[in-house]
């Protein structure tokens, strides 16, 4: 350590000194990095390790600051993410919890830090809540729970909808749970609001078709009725003549004249005309008659109006109420056929959108074989729809002859808003709503098998019953 | 000669149906009933027929693409369309392409008359040629100032109904085919209406937006009209006789009617003008330039040149499009009343002296002053001498203030 030109030292000095180099470590270790450590010596030994200790310093104060900045940018991260974020320590006590998981659930951060996350859930859920966790306790940390829809409750004591993630981490406090949430109270507003309003266009789309096929009948049972009004103005006058000649004959007086004219009359009018078309006109005002008032009943079964409840209901029913309504929109491009089991048992059921769901297949079926008619050609396809039953469920099978799902594709039929149509035609949401309705409503399930170039069916099974 | 009317329709009820409501006409018409657009060509194709009643909505060929075939290869025959859709986007498009929209259920008396009318059509205009021309025309040309002007307002956030039906109502183009519209009874509308500007108003911005900014029936003069003529020049002069024969013919009566028909005759009455002008552009310059050089009207012109003339052509086009009978015949008869027969103080004759008045008073040179009134056929009609002195009053007031100039 000697050096020949340094001054000498003596202890004491070196020893304060030594302290004071203590100090600021002892400062530093206190977090305090902003003073560099003077320390005021002739020695050059000391010196040179006042530097090293000032080195050290300020290489610490810069990695803690840029600790501090990343933790920083990771809070306002957590403080401004959307989603809710939540930790809590394996006995489920909540250690951290960001503004948007306190707002959804209607506390501040502050509220609910150290308190157990049960406080969270409605009493069922929490029941459950500790079986969950162990079972995660028992798996390595590495496994995570990818988002589900659970039922989450509000300070209010509302209940509400979140999907929520959870991912755990391994730490020196042991097992950290982090959970990630989202309100889906307006997800499922919309997504309801969605379901109506497609129904809504979807009758408003309708309306037009019916409206053609009342329209229609009406005008030619209006045109018969005019003509058999006329033609029995010209009845009248022969039966007038005939009255006439009956008289004449009661009183034992018919004149040659008398029948001549009477000849004349009948001769005069079309009578054989009249006696040609009048069972005809008849028949067909009949027919029509029928026509409109079976459209009629068919819309009154379809909308089914105010029913949120399952009740008992024939799918069979629903087949051909719907098919009625829609015939506007299918018998331009295709045939129907019912092939529906007569013995098929009633099933618990939303009538409303059920028949709705029919209507989204049989459109789909209609549309497809469109795309495949060729143009101004008198041709058309075939819909064929039958029902069917198992030992606790019925199944609906509607199968068009149209173009049929290319593969690439069929993974995508189902979502929202997937459509291959064109603006006005389609907007993607049918195979979606069929496939709330029947899976999430029902308890059923929807599928379809398909052949490019020969045709699509779509299969719906619905449970008997439904669970409560 | 029986007319001949093709009937086409999908629903074999609906066919049968109207052989037996028509039974009664069937010594003057040759009725066709056929079940598809295919054998409705067929039929045209082995003999002519006057009028074509066509279905919309049928399995292969639709009403649309037929009207849109017979349009080309048969411009003469007449085109309805008897529909049961209520389809707006299918009756815009129609309109395009036929020349009347009736809306099933039709009641028996306006299926009727109308049809009566349809067949009755060709005899307003005896040349075959200009009988294609004008059953062809799916759209008569508008001011390009207004026209603009009712594109930019459509297209505009906070368009007012009020504003637009007052454009169409000062071109004599978009009134008459807002008047042919309106008597579609698909857009079931009263068929008397007051004005365009009503008219506007009950058809609303939802129905006037596509008709007007797609459907291509409303257009904007496009080629230039023959030198000496304007577009402008007829607006003026159509807005003139108009806003005069609708004053005349209140004070005659309290009665609207008779106003408003005058209000409409009086806009439309020279749209046969617009046709010639556009349609046969070489045959009308000469007729106009023989108005110049001889001092006579040009209907007169007209008749040397084409052998017929502006009142014939346009009673035939609005005759077409199904416009009220009044209005036909004021468009048909208002320079020689005296051929549509008995005088009577109605729409004819008020439009004919507004007419005369309003040429007496403005308009370029060859325009004023070559026609007179005909007073022995209005005198007849109950129009007293000193009621005539008090019009020509009320058209110097008029016109005074249309040109302050
Ligand atoms: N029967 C079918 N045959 C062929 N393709 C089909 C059939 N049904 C559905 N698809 C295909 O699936 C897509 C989605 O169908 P979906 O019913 O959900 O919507 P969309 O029919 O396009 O519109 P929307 O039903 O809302 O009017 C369709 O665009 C079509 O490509
Ligand atoms: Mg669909």
């Amino acid at each position: 350590m000697a050096s020949t030109h340094a001054p000498r030292c003596d202890s004491a000095d070196l020893r304060r000194q030594i302290n004071e180099l203590a100090d600021y470590l002892c400062g530093a270790v206190q977090g305090n990095f902003d003073l560099l450590a003077v320390v005021d010596t002739e020695d050059e030994d000391m010196q040179k390790l006042t530097m090293m200790v000032n080195f050290v310093l300020e290489s610490a104060r810069r990695a803690v600051c840029e600790l501090q900045q990343r933790e920083a940018c990771l809070r306002s991260v957590l403080e401004t993410a959307a989603e809710g974020i939540l930790t809590a320590n394996s006995d489920g006590i909540i250690q951290t919890c960001n503004r948007a998981a306190a707002a959804m659930f209607g506390y501040e951060p502050e509220e609910v830090l150290d308190r157990p996350i049960e406080m969270l859930m409605p009493d069922a859920v929490a029941l459950t809540h500790r079986m969950q966790v162990e079972r995660l306790l028992a798996q390595p940390a590495t496994v995570s729970v990818p988002a589900r829809e659970v039922t989450a409750r509000h300070q209010s004591g509302r209940l509400f909808p979140i999907s929520l993630a959870v991912s755990q981490a391994e730490t020196r406090q042991g097992r950290m749970f982090t959970a990630i949430m989202r309100d889906l109270t307006e997800e499922k507003r919309m997504q309801c609001e969605l379901a109506q309003a497609q129904r809504l266009e979807s009758v408003g789309q309708l309306a037009a078709g019916i409206a053609h096929e009342i329209n229609t009948p009406t005008q030619f049972i209006g045109d018969n009725l005019r003509f058999l009004h006329e033609g029995f103005q010209e009845l009248q006058a022969i039966m007038a003549a005939c009255g006439r000649l009956v008289e004449a004959i009661d009183k034992g007086a018919v004149q040659a004249e008398q029948l001549r004219d009477f000849a004349a009359t009948w001769r005069g009018s079309e009578a054989d005309y009249w006696r040609r078309e009048f069972p005809s006109a008849i028949q067909q005002s009949l027919e029509g008659n029928e026509r409109v008032a079976s459209i009629v009943r068919a819309m009154k079964e379809f909308s089914h109006p105010g029913v949120d409840t399952p009740v008992l209901a024939s799918l069979n029913d629903a087949v051909r109420t719907t098919v009625t309504v829609s015939r506007n929109e299918w018998k331009y491009v295709a045939e129907v056929e019912l092939h529906l089991d007569p013995e098929l048992p009633e099933i618990e059921c939303l009538p409303g959108p059920l028949n709705q769901v029919i209507l989204n297949l049989v459109i789909n079926a209609a549309h497809a074989i469109e795309k495949v008619l060729p143009r101004a050609s008198a041709e058309k396809g075939t819909i064929h729809i039958s029902t069917s039953s198992g030992p606790d469920s019925v199944e609906l099978r509607v199968s068009d002859s149209g173009c049929g799902i290319p593969p690439e594709i069929r993974d995508r039929v189902f979502d929202p808003f997937f459509t291959t149509k064109e603006v006005g035609k389609g907007t993607g949401q049918g195979l979606a709503i069929a496939r709330n309705v029947v899976v999430d409503k029902h308890g059923g399930s929807i599928s379809f098998e398909s052949e490019v170039g020969r045709g699509t069916t779509f299969v719906v099974r619905l449970p008997l019953k439904q669970r409560q | 000669m029986a007319k001949r009317i093709l009937f086409v329709d999908d629903q074999a009820n609906v066919l049968e149906g109207l052989r037996r409501l028509l039974h009664p006409y069937r010594h003057e018409w040759e009725m066709v009933f056929v079940e598809s657009g295919a054998e409705a060509l067929r039929q045209l194709e082995a003999s002519p027929f006057d009028v074509l009643v066509t279905d919309m909505r049928m399995p292969g060929m639709n009403g649309s693409e037929l009207l849109q075939l017979v349009q080309q290869r048969y411009p003469q025959v007449v085109r309805m369309v008897l529909s049961g859709h209520a389809d707006l986007i299918q009756a815009e498009r129609a309109l395009g392409t036929a020349h009347q929209y009736l809306s099933k259920p039709c009641d028996t008396q306006t299926l009727r008359a109308t049809l009566v009318r349809a067949c009755a059509v060709k005899e307003r205009l005896a040349d075959p040629n200009l009988r294609r021309l004008v059953g062809q025309m799916a759209s008569l040309p508008s001011r390009p100032d207004l026209f603009g002007e009712l594109v930019r307002e459509l297209e505009s956030e906070d368009a007012s109904i009020q504003r637009i039906g007052e454009l169409i109502g000062r071109d004599v183009a978009m009134t008459a085919k807002l008047l042919q519209i309106v008597n579609s009874s698909f857009f079931g509308l009263p068929r008397r209406v007051e004005s365009p500007a009503q008219a506007a108003c009950f058809l609303g911005l939802n129905i006037l937006r596509p008709v007007v900014l797609s459907s291509g029936i409303f257009s904007r003069l496009s080629t230039p009209l023959p030198a000496g003529y304007t577009i402008e020049m007829l607006t003026e002069h159509s807005l003139a006789v108009s806003r005069l024969a609708e004053r005349m013919a209140r004070s005659l009566t309290s009665e609207r009617q008779l106003a408003n028909d005058a209000l409409m005759a009086g806009m439309v009455h020279d749209v046969g003008q617009l046709v010639l002008a556009s349609g046969v552009p070489e045959g009308f310059e000469e007729a106009l330039g023989e108005a110049r050089r001889e001092g006579v009207p040009l209907h007169v012109a007209e008749r040397q040149v084409l052998g017929t003339d502006h009142a014939a052509v346009g009673a035939y086009l609005l005759a077409l499009w199904g416009l009220p009978a009044s209005v036909v015949e004021a468009a048909a008869y208002h320079h020689d009343p005296a051929a549509a027969g008995d005088p009577a103080l109605g729409t004819l004759a008020l439009v004919h002296l507004a007419n005369v008045l309003v040429k007496q008073r403005m308009g370029p040179d060859w325009m004023r002053g070559h026609e007179e009134a005909d007073r022995e056929w209005l005198g007849r009609a109950g129009v007293s001498e000193q009621q005539m002195s008090q019009w020509a009053e009320l058209a110097d007031k008029l016109v005074l203030q249309e040109s302050p100039a």
